[in-house]
């Protein structure tokens, strides 16, 4: 059972139930709030009742007299939602506004003294405690100034500090009751009955359309972030276009071979990254693979970025730039896999190792020197190489330095030097040749074997790890001397490096196999 | 990172966008619709359900609420002209018909129509 009551709408006379009738109410205060500024409002909510009446006489017909809730609804389906509704000199952006401001609502001074009035925290319609709010009931002001007299008083402030003491001194609604006595009216069974609806009703209309009530907040929200996030990708875009460009620039410049970044100790002093590339990988159509591919690569990452940042700095998400954006990335995959296929290959020249053996001597001397032979290159040495190899290089050979010695005891009494070259190729033959084009010069003087720090090998047989290294076999009982230490074997074997470091050239080690 | 946050802004981006399509497409339906409803009334002349229905069938979806109100300002405007028709099954209508400044209005806006057709129709051919 319901409770109805009648109403008078399109000059018609309607049996409504009470919840059909809040509904309707609401509606139509929407409406009129829509068009409060409009020239002909009462002409077109007149308009508007009419047609609701018409509406519910259409639904009503012959069997029922009372409208109902579901009519109230068809009916607002049919003619729309005020939020729809387009009010003269409204755009979309102000009617959105619109829509949210009917969720406030004004907190008039009820004066109907027949009560005492009491300062509560109006929580129903607060913004932070509601003390703005309840102290506008107790006052009579408005709540907007009240609000606006405490922003005043935090600017000065002692706003912030006032607002706390009165949220912490004042109480919140806890009842209808006290809801009552905070707007002055007398507590009375008829009154506190009507709150209690008005409680019910609250509770309703709170949760009414709360989905489009969200989705609208999320819209104004994005509206608000929107344009900041936007210049914040603009901002990140200048930087990202930037730091292409110098990406860009610095790349053009060294794969061309303006700039030089390879260090030698040769002539040039530094040398192109093709070129360093031409005498790593020897073989012509490796090189081009690797060459080609690597450019692809790089640029394709270099035109890659230039599109994001432009995309982020004019904000423009058109098809054409995904377009270029989705085939830099084939490229780019393209150039390196080409690169690496390139890569892949020289490496296979590396799969084969052949060990020449040079030369051996043999002294009969109760010590044995090794030192340095005095080259007649003199090389330009770069300050400082942090362990990074410098390429060196003439005209027609790489100079190499760095000889491995082994030291083992020797079967006899007498010492036995032998002089190894060794290289890599595709296959034995390859590498043989390869060592065998190995230039490396040493002299025994008396019983001091003199070795060339340096050693060179042809440009055109490309670095294949063209080594030189030595075994050297010391007697029991007899010494050793490699630079300035004497060579004293552990388990009956011993290793020694000879670089050209200047005081450090010699350098003995245990090398644990 | 860079793909992080490229792909928020991405998204933000689409948003941005479809609140301004909308935006532009509900500009666009505003102007056309006065046109519309003095086009319908210049035959002869409805009442609100009946222009609704009118522009129902030619595919023009509004809402009720939006016609009143515009129907209502095209009236103070003296382009359109009303008389009550009482009804036996219900309150009384309104009849609206369209008067000879709104005829004039028409005119010139059916003119306008037609230029602004012409000229989308060429900028989008291509």
């Amino acid at each position: 059972m319901k409770k109805t009551l009648s109403i008078h709408i399109g000059k018609q006379l309607f049996t409504i139930e009470e919840d059909a009738y809040s509904l309707l109410q609401s509606y139509l205060e929407r409406l009129e709030r829509k068009f409060q500024n409009e020239q002909g409002k009462e002409e077109i909510i007149e308009d508007i009742e009419y047609r609701f009446a018409e509406l519910f006489a259409s639904y009503l017909q012959s069997s029922r007299v009372v409208v109902e809730e579901s009519d109230v609804k068809q009916a607002i389906d049919s003619l729309g939602q005020i939020e729809d509704f387009e009010a003269e000199n409204e755009t979309i952006n102000e009617e959105s506004n619109s829509k949210n401001d009917h969720s406030e609502k004004q907190n008039f001074n009820s004066t109907n003294a027949s009560g005492q009035k009491r300062l509560f925290r109006d929580t129903d319609n607060r913004i932070l405690g509601g003390v703005c709010a309840g102290l506008s009931h107790y006052l009579g002001i408005d709540v907007v100034f009240v609000r606006i007299i405490f922003i005043l008083c935090l600017m000065l402030g002692f706003g912030f500090g006032l607002y706390l003491v009165l949220w912490i001194v004042f109480p919140s609604i806890k009842s209808p009751a006290d809801r009552l006595q905070m707007q002055g009216k007398a507590v009375t069974v008829d009154t506190i009955k009507e709150e209690f609806n008005k409680a019910g009703q609250r509770i309703k209309n709170d949760t009414k359309d709360l989905d489009k009530r969200i989705k609208k907040h999320t819209d104004k929200l994005n509206a608000k972030v929107n344009p900041a996030i936007k210049t914040l990708l603009r901002v990140f875009g200048v930087f990202v276009l930037v730091g292409t460009l110098i990406y860009l620039l610095f790349a053009t410049l060294i794969t061309t071979g303006i700039l030089d970044i390879i260090p030698t100790t040769g002539e040039e002093y530094y040398i192109s990254i093709y070129e360093f590339l031409q005498m790593a990988v020897g073989d012509q159509s490796n090189l081009n693979l690797i060459w080609l591919g690597g450019l692809m690569g790089v640029f394709a990452i270099g035109f890659f970025w230039l599109i994001i940042g432009t995309r982020m700095v004019t904000s423009n998400y058109s098809k054409a730039l995904r377009y270029g954006v989705i085939s830099m990335i084939f490229l780019g995959i393209i150039g390196f896999s080409l690169a690496a296929i390139g890569g892949v290959k020289t490496s296979r020249e590396f799969a084969e190792s052949n060990r020449l053996e040079k030369q051996s001597f043999t002294v009969n001397k109760e010590e044995l020197k090794i030192d340095l032979l005095p080259t007649f290159y003199r090389s330009h040495k770069v300050a400082d190489t942090d362990g990074f190899d410098f390429l060196n290089f003439d005209k027609k050979n790489f100079i190499e330095s760095g000889i491995n010695f082994k030291f083992i005891e020797s079967e006899d009494s007498l010492f036995h030097i032998t002089q190894y070259y060794s290289s890599n190729g595709v296959n034995n033959k390859q590498a043989g040749n390869r060592a065998f084009n190995i230039n490396h010069k040493v002299e025994l003087k008396e019983n001091t074997l003199l070795v060339d720090p340096n050693y060179t090998f042809p440009i055109k047989d490309a670095m294949r790890r063209q080594r030189v290294s030595f075994t050297v076999e010391i007697p029991k009982g007899k010494a050793c001397y490699f630079g300035k230490e004497r060579v004293i074997l552990e388990d009956e074997k011993m290793s020694g490096f000879l670089d050209q470091d200047g005081d450090d050239s010699f350098e003995i080690y245990n090398e644990f196999e | 990172m860079f793909c992080i946050v490229h792909s928020f802004a991405y998204i933000c981006a689409i948003q941005t966008d479809k609140m301004n399509i909308e935006n532009t497409q509900a500009q666009m339906r505003k102007g056309i619709l006065e046109f519309c409803i003095l086009s319908i009334l210049n035959s002869k002349e409805a009442y609100p359900s009946e222009v609704l229905e009118k522009l129902k069938d030619a595919k023009l979806i509004v809402v009720e609420g939006t016609l009143y109100p515009l129907l209502t300002r095209l009236k103070n405007m003296e382009l359109l002209t009303y008389r009550w028709e009482e009804s036996t099954s219900g309150p009384p209508r309104k009849y609206y018909s369209i008067t000879e400044k709104g005829n004039k209005t028409l005119g010139t806006l059916q003119l306008t129509w037609n230029e602004l057709q012409h000229a989308v129709e060429s900028l989008t051919s291509k």
